[in-house]
């Protein structure tokens, strides 16, 4: 296949993509949303009224005013700021997370799909053993082995997020595998690895980036869970989950703003991205 | 009639013993399968237990010499490591720990200096507590919603919306709003604590089950409303609807019982989900449970307490998920008779 033909396949898979979207105005709009959100995240320098890590004792647990937009916390720093800095590394750890689990568990799905036999049987006991046990636990015996930080949980959760990817996937591609273009494939003698890399690969994309939208969803709530009990994110850094713990004793002396905005915003990422989920795998299944 | 022994032959077996052979098949097949689940769920566990012993061990870091603090004398370090029996190689130690560890004793803890058991067993019940507690609670919510969302039509969009944002929000993010609300502006319950007696107990784990039934009983809800709303689908319930059978009728008997089954397999996976769920939430509440102990274990880098833990805590997943599959082959006749495919 030649890179033009393979380029105007691409770009028919966009067009179909944007002709969903047109029919799908809901998409659209919850698509923009969290491309905002990430926005936010990569270009908090510019958008941050203040220094997040300022801290200033005279000014400390301010209500909201013109000079600070949603108060100050305990230190005196402006929670806006840190909301909007604190997006980078909520959004980073579940990022790496993802990409990591889809990854593996696509490369491993796909394998096993197309292999079958024992190879298939073995992946699919190990992925039912580590399906048992919940994500955060694994995260937090992680941590108990290297370390406070975010590198301990997002490696864990990368890890206990591969069973979720892998079921998935492993069912689609056993359907494509009895598709008439594999053995289209396979009669003009294109090797296993070809066919399910250039082939069977594109064909269940969109599926595989609607599960890694959800994924993505989850892992936020879950690495923000770690940060929230201090096994994460540690300061002067900080991310939305660290936020609402911090914000604890001021929310106890009536001044909610950084644990509520801390925890509205982990609500809103995530309903927005499972939303953005639900969309992608209906249009997947339709375009079946 | 030639043959000496009757039995091997099909026309001397009377119908009963060859009906009582068939049910004796019957129930040796499941027997035998229920022991190799067993064996196998055990043999999870163990590996599980083994593998996060070694990883503790091969942890960066001297345990000893974190707690004995950093000028300790190399002798007082020895002496130490001699004391907990760290000097022997890791398989004999990992050995003594199984052995130990199934008589109940997980060893002594480094930061508390008192036995493992001794740790967990007032936490234990602070634990249960609040996590079956909570699966009351999800289960009238999710239950209550997801039913009504599935049955009735007008309420399917507004259910869906309600489970889709209490899905997206986590136990901590609960705890704090439900903390500003009934705990601090209209008082009925305290921000934090266990609370002494069955009624301080149930009084002070209020909030903390209701943070961590938000998020499950959305879920709960969700795969209830889609499983009845598949159930109510097929082809066999409009069969009974052209029979003429009366709408509750048709709804108890042909759709909520068919659609049981994803339903009971979600509660059995909340109950294991809830315990992971407890570990954040008892933090947030400050109660003083098993969650609340692995954590600051695992921050005070007390390994014998956090092995404990985290291995008690991988016997509970194994063993509900088990009930569950154990349920299934009761509830399903398809699973039972193995014809399920």
């Amino acid at each position: 296949m030649t890179a033009t033909s393979m380029g105007r396949i691409a770009g028919r898979r966009t067009a179909a993509l944007t002709r969903a979207a047109g029919r799908d105005p809901a998409l659209t709009v919850v698509a923009t949303l969290c491309a905002l959100i990430v926005l936010v995240a990569v270009c908090a320098p510019l958008l941050a009224p203040d220094d997040p890590t300022q801290t200033d004792i005279l000014h400390q647990n301010l209500s909201a005013s013109g000079a600070h937009l949603l108060g100050t916390d305990a230190l005196g720093r402006d929670i806006l700021s840190r909301l909007i800095y604190g997006a980078r590394l909520s959004l980073l750890g579940p990022a790496l997370v993802v990409s990591s689990a889809v990854g593996i568990g696509t490369a491993l799905a796909i394998a096993s799909a197309w292999i079958g036999g024992p190879f298939d049987r073995v992946v699919a006991r190990i992925l039912d053993v580590l399906f048992a046990f919940p994500a955060i636990l694994l995260a937090i015996v992680a941590v108990a082995i290297f370390g406070e930080g975010l590198a301990a949980p997002v490696v864990a959760l990368a890890i206990a997020y591969i069973p979720y990817v892998a079921r998935v996937v492993r069912s689609v591609a056993l359907r494509e595998r009895h598709l008439a273009y594999v053995d289209a494939g396979r009669s003009l003698g294109f090797s296993g690895f070809k066919i399910c890399v250039r082939h069977i690969l594109p064909n269940v994309g969109l599926m595989i980036v609607a599960q890694a939208t959800i994924a993505f969803a989850s892992a936020i709530m879950d690495l923000a869970g770690i940060s929230f009990i201090g096994l994460g994110v540690q300061p002067p850094a900080s991310d939305w989950g660290l936020m609402v713990s911090d914000g604890a004793s001021a929310l106890l002396n009536d001044h909610p703003v950084e644990t509520l905005s801390a925890g509205g915003a982990i609500v809103i990422t995530v309903v927005l991205f499972n939303l953005l989920g639900e969309r992608l795998s209906t249009v997947s299944e339709v375009r079946r | 009639m030639t043959t000496i022994e009757p039995d091997t032959s099909p026309d001397h077996t009377t119908q009963a013993a060859m009906r009582q052979q068939i049910t004796a098949r019957r129930i040796a097949r499941p027997a035998r399968s229920a022991a190799v689940a067993i064996g196998a769920r055990l043999l999870t566990i163990l590996v599980a237990s083994l593998l996060i012993f070694v990883a503790l061990n091969a942890a960066p870091g001297d345990p000893v010499r974190a707690v004995l603090g950093a000028h300790a004398s190399q002798a007082a370090v020895l002496h130490e490591r001699h004391l907990l029996g760290l000097d022997h190689p890791l398989i004999v130690r990992y050995w003594d720990w199984l052995g130990n560890a199934v008589h109940g004793n997980f060893g002594t803890s480094l930061v508390y200096k008192t036995s493992v058991g001794s740790l967990l067993s007032p936490r234990v019940g602070t634990t249960l507590f609040l996590v079956f507690y909570s699966l009351l609670l999800t289960l009238i919510g999710g239950l209550t919603i997801g039913v009504l969302g599935g049955a009735i039509p007008r309420l399917s969009s507004p259910t869906a919306v309600l489970t889709g944002v209490f899905l997206a929000i986590p136990a901590f993010v609960a705890a704090q709003i439900l903390v500003v609300i009934f705990a601090l502006h209209l008082g009925w319950f305290p921000v934090s604590g266990n609370g002494v007696g069955f009624a301080g107990q149930l009084r002070h784990l209020t909030l903390p089950a209701i943070s961590l039934a938000v998020g499950w009983s959305a879920w709960v809800a969700q795969v209830t409303r889609a499983a009845i709303r598949e159930t109510a689908a097929l082809e066999h319930v409009d069969t009974a609807r052209g029979r003429g059978i009366a709408t509750t009728r048709l709804f108890r008997r042909h759709v909520l019982r068919n659609a049981s089954i994803p339903i009971i397999t979600v509660s059995g996976l909340t109950l294991a989900a809830l315990f992971a769920g407890a570990v954040v939430v008892e933090n947030a509440f400050s109660l003083n449970g098993l969650g609340s102990l692995l954590v600051s274990s695992v921050s005070a880098k007390d390994y014998s307490v956090v092995l404990a833990v985290s291995v008690l805590f991988v016997a509970i997943f194994v063993v509900v998920t088990s009930v569950i599959d154990g349920l299934h082959v009761l509830l399903d006749p398809r699973i039972r008779h193995g014809s399920a495919r």
